[in-house]
């Protein structure tokens, strides 16, 4: 196979721009008011895509593991910004505990499926790993947040319930271990999902990308199925760590549930 | 004289709308201590203080002579047991809600109720027997009341905090809980207490007991 990558010049990607006329035709037809949205959103896009370009081209050149570990930690500090700051119902959840939990999950599923799996010439081969860890690290995020929401809310909905058990005398983690179980599980269920419909429904990015960048169709799908489950593992590692180490600040050192979750309770 | 069973003094904890007074009590064996005063004094709260379910900020409580810090809170809180004024049942059956307890590592060594015994928790409190494999949630008010109570007995605390458990029951019901709640605080061989949180004469059900006022807020309702 002969496959070469057409460039795309600058003016191919000035032709590009064409494209954003038909969202933009869209929102003024129906008057949805994202027309200024949508230009910022695509100049955003450009600028943040051009500059990762840029980091990306340095820090390939750059065959450290502590190049790559520095850029990952980084990478992880915005995932647990993301994370945590669009669940509405949980506040004042410490960030350095979804931080930890999405670090760990990720260096620890990453370097297995970098160091045992793929295995480059360094295993951290920056080319190869810092995409595999971002993969990780985005995947797991969307598990983790979803399955705080879900905590949160199962606690704060369920909050007499789980009063009444610790007045029978339950500890915290009797209280709410079922609420903690079907949290873990929200967070991991769409990741299940994807594993049923993935080449059915959707083709996904990176194998996309790995076909049009040339890759033999079957390897580029050998690396999905490595990234499908090394996604599943990393999403279910962090959902286990987060509410294992977070489902005990629900509660407050004496073991009573924190008064901003039974709010409901007040108010009647 | 004996040891109280749950004292407290000088025990002060935040309302709603700032600190509260000093209060002090104490639970006799065998007898009630009511809880008097308008809404928004601090009734409900001071249950929950008593149950360590909400915190306090000065004072102290003890069981039996014991501080509350030196004892853990999950065991605390089976001694002495906090009973919302809203029952909270499970989803399940009466008798899965009876049992909820044995589900509990802290109920281990307490011996798991026999059928009978179930049936005579539901018959202490006028409940019929039939509603043992009836779903919780088919309940009447009157009745989810009574079962979240005789899980209550049934799980054996020395102290029982009650929220206004007759508020919203009828006339039949209300005397069958207070005859219940009479028969457990006052026959037994065990040394058991009260403390009930009540707008109606509750209290005259009882031989022994004390009561404790609570001022009324400035500026708060009557």
């Amino acid at each position: 196979m002969s496959t070469v990558t057409p460039i795309i010049t600058d003016l191919q990607l000035l032709t590009s721009l064409s494209l954003l006329l038909v969202s933009g035709a869209v929102s003024a037809l129906f008057d949805l008011g994202l027309l200024r949205s949508l230009l910022w959103g695509a100049f955003r896009a450009f600028l943040q895509l051009t500059l990762i370009g840029y980091a990306l081209g340095f820090l390939f050149s750059q065959e450290r593991l502590l190049v790559v570990a520095a850029v990952v930690t980084v990478m992880t500090g915005i995932a647990t910004q993301a994370a945590t700051s669009r669940v509405p119902s949980v506040q004042r959840f410490p960030h350095l505990l979804a931080f930890g939990s999405l670090w760990a999950s990720t260096f620890l599923v990453g370097t297995i499926v970098l160091a045992l799996v793929i295995r480059a010439d360094p295993w951290y081969t920056p080319r190869v790993a810092i995409p595999i860890f971002g993969m990780i690290l985005g995947n797991a995020m969307t598990g983790i947040s979803l399955s705080l929401e879900r905590l949160f809310s199962s606690v704060r909905e369920g909050s007499e319930t789980v009063e009444a058990l610790l007045a029978l005398g339950a500890t915290p983690w009797e209280a709410v271990q079922g609420r903690v179980r079907s949290a873990i599980g929200a967070g991991m269920t769409p990741t299940i999902n994807n594993l049923m419909v993935v080449g059915l429904v959707s083709l996904p990015g990176m194998m996309t990308g790995q076909i049009l960048g040339g890759a033999d169709p079957l390897q580029a799908v050998r690396y999905q199925i490595v990234v499908m489950y090394m996604i599943s593992a990393a999403v279910a590692a962090g959902c286990l760590l987060l509410t294992g180490l977070g489902y005990r600040r629900l509660f407050t050192a004496d073991g009573a549930l924190r008064p901003d979750l039974r709010e409901s309770l007040r108010n009647r | 004289m004996q040891m109280s069973l749950l004292a407290f003094q000088n025990l002060r904890f935040s309302l709603n709308d700032g600190p509260g007074p000093a209060l002090a009590g104490q639970v006799q064996p065998r007898s009630v201590l009511e809880i008097k005063g308008p809404s928004g004094a601090g009734k409900s709260t001071l249950l929950r203080v008593l149950a360590r379910l909400s915190p306090f900020e000065e004072g102290n409580i003890t069981f039996r002579g014991k501080p509350s810090s030196t004892v853990a809170a999950p065991l605390w809180r089976r001694q002495v047991q906090y009973l919302h004024q809203q029952p909270v049942l499970v989803d399940g059956t009466v008798e899965d809600n009876l049992r909820l307890p044995w589900s509990l590592k802290g109920y281990q060594e307490v011996p798991r109720p026999e059928e009978d015994d179930l049936f005579s928790a539901l018959e202490r409190l006028s409940l019929d027997g039939s509603l043992l494999h009836r779903d919780s949630r088919l309940l009447s008010g009157g009745e989810k009341a009574r079962v979240a109570l005789a899980r209550s007995f049934l799980a054996g605390p020395t102290v029982l905090l009650l929220d206004e458990p007759t508020a919203s029951l009828d006339e039949e019901s209300r005397k069958a809980l207070l005859k219940a709640l009479r028969q457990w605080l006052e026959i037994g061989a065990d040394e058991r207490g009260l403390v009930l949180v009540s707008h109606r004469d509750d209290r005259a059900y009882f031989d022994r007991g004390m009561t404790l006022e609570l001022e009324p807020r400035r500026g708060g309702q009557s």
